[in-house]
């Protein structure tokens, strides 16, 4: 499977009252040719910042090193111009926030046009056309008549959909979706999945899915990287992951979710709480909630392989000897 | 900052301003070149204005025996006159460093009446809503509809011209847009949760309007003001110029502009001066104002 | 059978829709309508639904943080909806409420000494030099260190402020609480944390929860009986564990086969619901719920379902069962 998108020693550091710290560090990653890659963590963990790093879309006063390499080519080292080419054709994205995230004042069909228009040429006419195909591949009913519509006339799932309808346009080969269902009820974040799934599936793309809830990830990914406080903490297949957990972490966070099905039974939390950017202190991160957390633990933990294609930043396993990679 | 507050996530409708730390009020001189700026204008009228007997060289009403040319013109600046004189003989300096009271009394006992009107009208409005709100509202359309000068001209007229009716027509009358900025204010806080809260715990109405909202409007309230003592010195000025304002022998700007006009042709400077007074004092209320402005801004805040 | 603490009957909250310049009433958002539940002392009482479902309003309607329009509610053998001023004030000691947000929740210019001190002020509780005891009492309670009290709420995360908030409920010793989603902006790890608080403090202070929340898993975990909303009216309560194990109503059966199972070998039999919620403002005849309903016939269309109990304590509003 050759990997689409490779993710190496991405670094992210954030000019805060004069000083960088560092809201990212050392992280690597893949995705295959039609691979789902969820990407998990807690507010602040910076899974976003993350996603947003490919794209390129960080603020200014953002020191960014490491590789971002789309097919072969390193995003962080392209030009502006020929980022542009690649943002909403090659790579798009959808983002949380479906109210904020469409212009109100643009008709639905114009929204989903202007990319069509920028990157494939094509004419108002023709763009319009392919906008309501593109929303009716989203399963927008009505789509000839929702095209000249506004964004406020639509509810929050219908215009997830039409941020996917804008996502598809120009069939990217990688699709970043940034908590796509973390702002809708459960029924309709049912229905997005649902069709995110057949979506990415048919078209074979490559997807980053961000987001906290392990549910999602259990769905929808084929592979999971956990992250806290700004590193990868395990990473590795799903069904590794959910059945043999290995970072304390991960654990954790499998044991505090309260379960839909079988015995009911007192949650075991991660007690304290996820560390600031200005004080993450040395060693590994997590050591100062860790249950297990030992001597060896002031020092930083190396990605260690626990698995099939399944490494854990633990002192636990290191043991196992370094991944190479 | 904590981590979390850098992934992205939808800005609060309403991000109150930190509480700044003492280092980072200290730097902001660099960042708010304006307000300190603005502040340093207000801060000398004001001394300017307490010093007023001390600073000034000679009585301001006082008609000089040798303040006027042979030919009854007034004298140019010299070093007795620093700023010439006036048609009268007058001091123009002096006059102008006492004529800075009037202006400051008028434009900020004036604000303190307009803000203490749009602050209770507003708070009232945006809190109680439905017919209150419509009522108050609509008596706010009302006084914003007319022109302001010609209401103030009219009012002052009725009154009789004196520098207490001149400030009370301008603070009675100058309050609809305090009125309105509190109302829009207290409109959208009085939906957060932590005035639910208040009522929840059984506060009473008072105690949430003034104990609980008030001092979360109070900054944007703040700016406003000290625009506010900017524009009412000049409607102050503009109503000395037509006459009905602050009465001669008195000095006060707009009067000292107003005589000056006759004079302009030959002795330019009795206008000059007391226009440029009331220019730079305008300016640094309105400095400071918008300095304030960008100060509590939480986007500056939080940089 | 003990009385219970809180009786809702028939509860309604219409909001009028104005237009014009003349404020015109032409319509009605029909928020809650017709709800009616009991809660016995001790006991928590989950409400879930999906947003505009009424769920929000109806807890404020009870605390008459929002003026119901019409209904009764009882508490402890009292009608609160025809308490004058001071006895309401007096009763809000009894009942109270935190609210979802743990960033609008908090006044931003109080510390958290002084937004603890709040309530005991306000209802005059403990003589002044007792209070700032209390405060410091109340926050190792939750959780927090005492020299907290001197700071400020934007120092806080979103979970230190969940406790504050839940401080403050308790600051004036109630008998109920309503928790208005209190954990749905917390993240997991701190979720936990905050429901574990919660019931350790039910346990201590005999405290009795109407828990409204979105998160089913979250509400199975903590509720002794569920109350599942659409549109503004009742759809099914029961127990917690019948409702998750033999859930009758065709919308609890879609909403409990919508959430994703953090298990990526579980079995979904996934009822995916077609379209949107209707608006509140322009409910369907009959059965609210017909429009996306997978087995709805004609009779559903037609007549409002009749409130049933199908089984002991299992109540449901469906033709079909």
């Amino acid at each position: 499977m050759a990997d689409v998108l490779e993710v190496r020693d991405l670094t992210i550091e954030f000019l805060i009252e004069e000083r960088y710290y560092r809201a990212v560090q050392g992280v690597s990653f893949d995705i295959g040719e039609g691979e789902t890659l969820g990407l998990v963590g807690e507010s602040g963990c910076g899974k976003s910042v993350t996603s947003l790093a490919v794209m390129r879309l960080l603020p200014t006063h953002t020191k960014v090193s490491g590789q971002v390499k789309f097919r072969g080519q390193d995003l962080l080292k392209v030009g502006e111009p020929q980022m542009r080419q690649i943002r909403g054709n090659e790579i798009s994205m959808i983002f949380q926030e479906p109210m904020t995230s469409l212009n109100p004042v643009h008709r639905i069909g114009t929204q989903i046009s202007e990319s069509l228009i920028l990157h494939r040429n094509v004419s108002a006419a023709k763009a319009r056309a392919q906008s309501i195909d593109l929303l009716k591949l989203v399963g927008i009913p009505r789509a000839e008549q929702i095209v000249d519509e506004y964004p406020h006339q639509l509810s929050g799932g219908m215009r997830q959909r039409v941020m996917i309808a804008m996502a598809m346009a120009c069939q990217p080969s990688v699709l970043i979706a940034d908590e796509p269902t973390t702002a809708l009820d459960v029924t309709i974040q049912a229905q997005i999945l649902d069709l995110m799934r057949h979506l990415t599936a048919e078209n074979h793309m490559s997807t980053l899915l961000i987001t906290h809830d392990l549910g999602v990830v259990a769905e929808m990914c084929d592979r999971v990287a956990v992250m806290y406080a700004g590193q990868i903490v395990e990473q590795g297949p799903v069904r590794e992951i959910f059945r043999h957990p290995s970072h304390p972490y991960t654990v954790g966070l499998m044991n505090c979710i309260p379960k839909i099905a079988g015995e009911r039974k007192r949650l075991v939390p991660i007690e304290g709480n996820v560390p600031s950017l200005q004080n993450m202190g040395v060693g590994c991160r997590f050591a100062p909630r860790c249950p297990k957390a030992m001597d060896v633990c002031h020092e930083e933990p190396e990605e260690y392989s626990v698995g099939t294609e399944h490494t854990c930043r633990c002192w636990l396993h290191a043991e196992a000897g370094v991944t190479s990679r | 900052m904590s981590l979390s507050e850098l992934d992205i996530k939808p800005s609060q409708p309403f991000a109150p301003t930190p509480m700044v730390a003492k280092k980072q009020q200290l730097k902001s001189l660099r960042e708010f070149p304006m307000l300190y700026l603005g502040g340093f204008i207000v801060l000398v009228l004001i001394v300017v204005a307490i010093f007023a007997p001390v600073l000034a060289p000679h009585n301001p009403d006082a008609v000089f025996q040798n303040g006027l040319n042979a030919n009854g013109t007034p004298i140019a600046p010299n070093w007795e006159f620093p700023l010439g004189t006036d048609s009268n003989g007058r001091d123009i300096l002096s006059r102008v460093i006492f004529g800075s009271r009037v202006s400051l009394t008028v434009g900020v006992v004036s604000t303190l009446i307009n803000l203490f009107i749009g602050v209770v009208v507003g708070l009232v409005s945006g809190y109680f809503g439905k017919w209150v709100d419509t009522v108050l509202m609509r008596a706010v359309d009302t006084i914003l509809a007319f022109p302001f000068l010609l209401f103030a001209m009219a009012l002052v007229a009725v009154l009789g011209p004196s520098l207490w009716n001149v400030l009370f027509a301008i603070g009675i009358l100058g309050w609809g847009t305090m009125a309105r900025v509190v109302r829009g204010q207290v409109l959208s806080l009085k939906e957060f949760d932590y005035v639910q809260a208040e009522r929840a715990l059984g506060a009473s109405h008072g105690r949430i309007m003034f104990r609980i909202i008030l001092p979360n409007v109070i900054g944007p309230v703040i700016v406003l003001a000290t625009l506010n003592v900017g524009m009412n010195m000049l409607t102050e000025a503009g109503l000395s110029f037509l006459g009905i304002g602050i009465q001669p022998p008195q000095a006060s700007w707009g009067n000292m502009i107003q005589q000056g006009m006759n004079t302009y042709a030959f002795a330019p400077w009795t206008l000059w001066f007391p226009g440029l007074a009331l220019v730079i004092a305008v300016l640094g209320f309105n400095m400071m104002g918008d300095g304030l402005r960008d100060l509590l801004d939480p986007h500056n805040a939080t940089r | 059978m003990t009385e219970a603490l809180l009786q809702v009957e028939e509860l309604v909250k219409y909001f009028p829709i104005r237009r014009g310049v003349l404020q015109r009433t032409v319509g009605h958002v029909k928020a809650v309508d017709g709800i009616s539940f009991a809660v016995n002392q001790g006991e928590t009482l989950g409400v879930v639904g999906e947003s505009g479902c009424g769920k929000s309003t109806m807890g404020r309607s009870v605390l008459r943080l929002i003026e119901p329009t019409k209904g009764k509610v009882t508490f402890n053998g009292k009608n609160v909806l025809s308490l004058n001023k001071p006895e309401m004030r007096a009763m809000r000691r009894e009942m109270q409420i935190v609210f979802q947000d743990p960033y609008a929740s908090l006044n931003p210019r109080y510390t958290i000494g002084q937004t603890l001190l709040e309530p005991m002020k306000i209802h005059n509780l403990h003589s002044p030099g007792e209070r700032m005891q209390k405060v410091h009492s109340l926050l190792e309670r939750v959780g927090l260190a005492s020299e907290y009290a001197r700071r400020f709420p934007h120092e806080f995360s979103g979970g230190q402020r969940q406790r504050v908030g839940i401080a403050r409920a308790l600051a004036v010793n109630p008998k109920l609480v309503i928790l208005d989603e209190p954990v749905a902006a917390l993240d997991v790890s701190v979720q936990s944390q905050v429901l574990n608080l919660l019931e350790d403090l039910q346990d201590e202070f005999h405290l009795t929860y109407v828990f409204i929340a979105h998160d089913l898993s979250v509400v199975r975990h903590i509720s002794d009986r569920v109350m599942v909303l659409y549109l503004g009216r009742m759809a099914e309560v029961a127990d917690s564990e019948e409702l998750f194990t033999n859930p009758l109503h065709p919308y609890t059966k879609a909403l409990l086969s919508a959430i994703p199972v953090p298990d990526p070998d579980a079995k979904r039999e996934r009822i995916i619901l077609q379209g949107d919620l209707p608006s509140p403002a322009n409910p369907p005849s009959g059965c609210p719920f017909h429009t996306r309903c997978p087995v709805a016939v004609d009779k559903c269309r037609q007549e409002v379902p009749a409130w049933r109990e199908v089984k002991s304590s299992h109540h449901v509003a469906c033709h079909l069962v």
